[in-house]
């Protein structure tokens, strides 16, 4: 009797032991010679693939000041999101709260952005600076004083994409497909809305679910009388869909949405036959052959670590580098909760690898886009080629859903 | 009996302390305990179900789904009340476990598990496609915290405090239902059905009550959830987190109710401690649970019976 209960209190103790255990070694130090940087990343889930080449981009800005400002290291602590919100909060109030960041640094993706855009205003001694979410809501509904976004959302990244449709290439009745969650809706929105105004049609439209791996019945429910198709998926999802309508023998021109045509979908030449050709789509990536100085030793410095400009690098660039400026500018004040720092992050302009960027009142960059289209290489895969840029695009107001017809993009 | 009073006491004495003897409190009362509270309530539910009729149970967060929802469509959209919203939410929750269990409870064993997980998983893809009700996967943000004569309970101390209560007022409640009649009619139900219905009881509507009665607990971890996180989106009721809360439940000890809370403050502080360390910390969890399965497959509130288990054995062998 009196082993047994000396076996079960040390099981107990043992048990107890490792919850005060938890309690006591978290470190809580909090140096001033430091800046902690919080940095919330979806490197698990359907962006797994992405995420690492905005620590690349993340990596280069800091890198240019090798981590310091004013004489005050910059640590950063990274935290793996799976890209929804619930976990995206979760990882953010651990952040602040128990590493108790200066400032947090993310997210990818456009549904942890507005979770974290509503969040930041419960903290308002914490700046925020998104990385690559891209939902417009995020920024032009209830913007929060310390939520700071150094890019534009997905309606400005098709921005002059429907005008092109429209006018340029004379596609007058347009087919949707997207997958269903926040930044298609305002990539497709975006779309929509020049598209509708030049006169074109939204024929129908179809919101499968992010992950769809079989795209047959969206296939064989398309019109049969349409100019092009909107195809709004990326990656994995995008690879599948083009797969298929190769398989299909779909001859409809697509219009792709930011993400359908990266490098994963390019690179996947064998698999998806031509159906990527003569593909349009808008980004604020440019195609192959743009050059400035700042572009160029950008992707010198991408090439550096083993990649090269696609939407996670360059928007983790220039958010990372945005971010960082603000600092340097500062000289690495945050006192008066950051007060100094906001101000400079506010009215921020500098010359970016991808053009001129300023910032909004709702702390919304005003950025370059550009409009490309996919063309064969000459040596049996792709490239891009420019057809436009269009400079100083700034956010609508509009917060788009699943955008069905005409009347939804208004 | 003193001595499990005693110990209750202890462990209230110290919940009650927490708050002022942990470091980093911003981070330990809100993401440790209120969070450990929120899951430990909702594992009790299920706990609860499995302990008195032998059920294990994923569709728990269906109900806490449903009433997450209402409260944050209803307080965001509409701008309700939480004096109408609240109850309204716990009400529909536990009113959809009747519709639930009257279907469910038909089916025993693996098959009442993949029906209850269907309806989980049923709920998850309306909540993802029906964008104008839910928004879909973007979800419900700024969930709004109560404010009950002043206090605003978004501040990690009282909401801690509410959760607390909470949960000692439905644990000492499932206590109080475990010692009635019916109460023990329920293990009569679990241990043989065959001989209760012969002795002239009504199986159905006994399991009926414990079943809604767990979806009541649901829901209510339901608003706990929505006031926690301040977020619900589909992946709040999705088959991540129900596996979550089995790991809970199995890692405390499913057929006991305090195994709710012991796993879930084991689980939420684990976590806590190793995502310092490694990215990969769900993998951790998932060997944490495999070896708590090894070497304790009655959970950790097993550890004792299971001690006196192999103790009696010795003592039985050397006789």
């Amino acid at each position: 009797m009196k082993r047994q209960r000396i076996g079960r209190n040390a099981l107990a103790g043992v048990v107890a032991g490792v919850l005060v255990a938890g309690l006591v070694i978290t470190p809580s130090s909090h140096a001033a010679s430091t800046i902690k940087i919080g940095y919330l990343n979806a490197t698990i889930g359907p962006f797994a693939g992405g995420a690492p080449q905005i620590t690349i981009g993340l990596n280069i800005a800091l890198g240019e000041i090798k981590s310091k400002v004013a004489g005050k290291k910059i640590v950063i602590l990274e935290e793996a999101t799976d890209a929804t919100p619930a976990l995206a909060l979760e990882k953010a109030k651990k952040l602040i709260e128990k590493d108790k960041v200066d400032i947090l640094f993310g997210p990818l993706s456009g549904d942890e952005g507005v979770a974290i855009a509503r969040l930041s205003k419960k903290y308002p001694k914490v700046t925020f600076v998104n990385t690559t979410a891209s939902a417009s809501e995020a920024t032009n509904r209830e913007p929060s004083k310390n939520f700071f976004r150094f890019h534009g959302d997905a309606a400005q990244w098709s921005g002059g994409v429907g005008e092109i449709a429209y006018n340029q290439l004379g596609y007058k009745r347009v087919a949707i497909i997207a997958d269903d969650y926040s930044f298609p809706y305002a990539n497709a929105g975006g779309f929509a809305k020049g598209f509708c105004k030049a006169g074109g049609v939204i024929v129908s439209a179809q919101w499968p679910a992010l992950g769809t791996k079989d795209y047959s019945s969206q296939i064989a429910a398309l019109p049969k009388d349409i100019d092009a198709i909107y195809a709004g998926l990326g990656g994995a999802d995008a690879v599948q869909f083009l797969k298929q309508a190769n398989q299909f023998g779909i001859k409809k021109p697509l219009i792709g949405g930011a993400i359908l045509v990266d490098g994963t979908v390019l690179g996947a030449k064998a698999e998806i036959g031509d159906a990527a050709l003569n593909t349009i789509g808008g980004g604020p990536v440019p195609d192959d052959s743009y050059s400035s100085p700042e572009y160029d030793k950008f992707k010198a410095q991408l090439a550096a670590a083993g990649t090269g400009p696609n939407i996670f690098s360059v928007l983790g660039y220039i958010s990372a580098k945005s971010m960082l400026a603000g600092l340097v500018a500062v000289k690495g004040d945050l006192s008066n909760n950051h007060a100094k720092y906001r101000a400079a992050l506010s009215t921020l302009k500098w010359k970016t690898p991808t053009g001129p960027l300023s910032m909004d009142k709702n702390r919304n960059a005003i950025v370059s886009n550009f409009i490309y289209q996919i063309v064969s290489d000459g040596a049996g895969g792709f490239k891009t080629k420019a057809l436009k840029r269009q400079d100083k695009v700034a956010q609508g107001t509009a917060v788009y859903g699943r955008v069905n017809s005409c009347a939804d993009a208004k | 009996m003193t001595k499990v009073r005693s110990t209750y006491l202890l462990l209230l004495a110290m919940a009650i302390a927490f708050p002022y003897l942990v470091p980093d409190p911003d981070f330990w009362v809100s993401s440790g305990g209120s969070r450990a509270l929120w899951l430990g309530v909702t594992a009790l539910s299920m706990s609860f179900l499995n302990r008195n009729l032998g059920l294990m149970s994923l569709g728990q967060l269906f109900f806490s789904g449903i009433s997450g929802y209402i409260v944050a469509i209803s307080s965001v959209t509409y701008g309700v009340k939480f004096g109408t919203s609240v109850p309204l939410a716990i009400l529909a929750g536990t009113l959809s476990g009747v519709v639930i269990g009257f279907i469910a409870l038909k089916t025993k064993g693996v098959y009442f598990l993949m029906l209850t997980l269907a309806v989980t998983l049923g709920l998850y893809s309306f909540a993802n496609s029906a964008q104008e009700i839910t928004r879909g996967h973007t979800g419900i943000n700024s969930i709004p915290s109560p404010v009950i004569f002043g206090i605003d309970f978004a501040y990690t101390k009282p909401m801690y405090y509410l959760f607390l209560l909470i949960a000692i007022t439905i644990f000492t409640f499932c206590k109080f239902l475990e010692s009635t009649s019916f109460g023990i009619a329920l293990k009569g139900v679990r241990d043989n059905e065959d001989r209760m219905t012969a002795m002239g009881y009504r199986i159905l509507p006994l399991k009926m009550i414990a079943f809604v009665f767990s979806a009541l607990i649901a829901s209510i971890a339901g608003v706990m959830g929505a006031f926690y996180v301040t977020n619900i989106s589909p992946d709040s009721v999705g088959l991540i987190r129900s596996i979550d809360l089995l790991v809970i439940v199995v890692v405390g000890g499913a057929t006991y109710l305090g195994g709710a809370f012991v796993g879930a403050a084991l689980i939420v502080v684990f976590e806590a401690i190793v995502q310092d360390f490694t990215q990969y910390y769900v993998a951790a969890t998932g060997a944490l649970f495999i070896i708590v399965l090894m070497l304790a497959p009655q959970g950790l509130m097993g550890i004792s019976a299971q001690f006196r288990r192999a103790r009696a054995k010795k003592l039985g062998a050397a006789k």
